[in-house]
């Protein structure tokens, strides 16, 4: 069992932000949220990267953090995978230098292969990071997360700069690494769709605290796009007959099949 | 025939010079560029008086502080039997604190472009404190640290005031080439004077040369 409870103030705030959660081994947990309400911070806070205002983490009896104690556990002694947002590749080192830099002795070989395959690095093993596209050194930066070995994986936007298909193939290969290590995983996204695909235990960071999502109310549902009005950015779309106005997405065009989320 | 000795004895101080700095520069240098307080600033302010202070009052002082009836100098003295002042080690010593700056600052500018979450991502992955500045640090400010090595090394080349004010000119021992070449002026031998600035002033034209060239070749290769 995993109990986190941290307050904090974000971007200056006066008032604290909430965000408390309990979870077990395996689960996967996502947060979602507008930007700037402290989505990063928090993980930040729990790797111990950030201090907070008052904060407790209990990971199985251990404890990582206690303010009225004064119990704080080194980011060192915690063993978190994290995939930063700006992905945080050494750039002195290839890539296959960055992932055994991380790399935990049990990971086995064959292991490491099969991530190699998924992830579609291998042509990649031996460019230096700067030279990778902002999707190919995502994929780095989480295979290095995965090979450590993490008692908790922390992910801060880990999908942002995947393409469909292959933010497909690294989902599959991350459910099948929790399904074998039982690694609890904290997602940070804006983007509530990513993480329909691996939970549904969601929450809202939002006015201050974390609440979860009820996703039964959310329910995902395709619409045709029938129109669209480039100067008011809106779009309209029918789904069961019904016509809804919706806000422009990107990249949509007339006659698109779309999923909505309808409350 | 040119006595090349006052040359050796230059390379030597500056070699001496660069090599015991950058060890002191660098834990002080990442020290330094990691908080911010008062106190740190009293220490940046401090290492940087050797940019704007005259050579002589920096030598004056280092040589009253070494001297023989200083505090230091009569204790070295009595219970060790070392003189620092007109000595090479005096030299080494005002060498150090004159080109203190030449050093530091290159190092802890260095040390604040390295990107917070680089050493945040090393700090998770359970490495210490040391395998971080070895592995992760150091080898992504190779500029910062060439910058720091070079300019100290060419600055104690060009060394004279301090150099004057501690060491002397006693040949073979403190007289340096640009303590030589003040030397062959005061004396109007200007033609071992010329021969002396000119040498003087390829090599540091080459010594800069080159540091501009694999800085800009660096950066090239970063983009």
């Amino acid at each position: 069992m995993i109990h986190i409870s941290l307050y904090k103030k974000i971007n200056k705030s006066k008032v604290q932000s909430q965000f408390q959660l309990e979870f077990d081994l395996g689960d996967i947990i996502g947060i979602t949220g507008p930007s700037g309400k402290g989505k990063t911070t928090f993980l930040k806070v729990i790797a111990g990267l950030m201090d907070c205002e008052k904060g407790r983490i209990i990971f199985n009896d251990t404890v990582w953090l206690d303010t009225t104690s004064k119990v704080q556990l080194s980011p060192q002694k915690r063993n978190i995978g994290f995939v930063f947002q700006d992905y945080a590749l050494f750039p002195n080192m290839n890539v296959i230098q960055n992932i055994s830099f991380a790399q935990n002795e049990k990971f086995e070989k064959e292991e490491l292969e099969r991530l190699i395959d998924a992830f579609e690095i291998r042509s990649l093993l031996k460019q230096k990071v700067n030279t990778l596209s902002g999707g190919q050194k995502q994929r780095v930066a989480i295979a290095r997360a995965l090979v450590q070995l993490p008692h908790l994986l922390l992910m801060d936007e880990p999908f942002s700069a995947l393409d469909f298909r292959v933010k497909q193939r690294v989902i599959d290969y991350i459910m099948h690494f929790q399904s074998k290590h039982h690694t609890p995983l904290l997602i940070n996204t804006h983007q509530i769709h990513e993480l329909e695909a691996l939970t549904q235990h969601i929450y809202e960071l939002n006015d201050f605290q974390l609440q979860l999502l009820d996703m039964d109310a959310r329910i995902q549902e395709k619409a045709i796009v029938t129109q669209i009005n480039i100067e008011e950015r809106t779009m309209e779309v029918e789904l069961d007959r019904r016509n809804y106005v919706l806000p422009l997405k990107k990249g949509v065009v007339l006659g698109e099949q779309i999923h909505i989320s309808i409350e | 025939m040119i006595d090349w000795t006052p040359f050796i004895l230059t390379l030597k101080l500056a070699l001496l010079t660069t090599i015991i700095l950058f060890c002191i520069a660098i834990p002080l240098g990442y020290f330094l560029s990691k908080r911010k307080n008062i106190f740190t600033i009293f220490l940046e302010t401090l290492f940087g008086l050797p940019l704007v202070l005259p050579p002589t009052v920096l030598g004056f002082y280092i040589l009253i502080t070494l001297g023989k009836n200083s505090l230091i100098g009569d204790f070295l003295s009595e219970h060790f039997d070392i003189q620092l002042v007109f000595s090479f080690s005096g030299l080494l010593i005002g060498s150090i604190i004159y080109s203190f700056p030449f050093m530091i600052q290159p190092l802890q500018a260095g040390f604040s472009t390295i990107p917070e979450d680089l050493i945040h991502a090393a700090m998770l992955m359970g490495k210490k404190e040391i395998t971080i500045l070895l592995k992760v640090v150091l080898p992504n400010m190779k500029s910062a640290i060439l910058s720091g090595l070079v300019l100290t090394f060419a600055h104690t080349i060009g060394e004279f005031g301090v150099v004057l004010m501690i060491g002397g000119n006693i040949p073979d021992k403190t007289k340096v080439a640009s303590i030589a070449i003040y030397d062959y002026v005061e004396s109007m031998q200007y033609d071992n004077a010329h021969e002396y600035a000119f040498i003087l002033l390829c090599f540091s034209f080459t010594i800069l040369f080159l540091l501009y060239y694999f800085n800009r070749k660096n950066n090239f290769n970063l983009k």
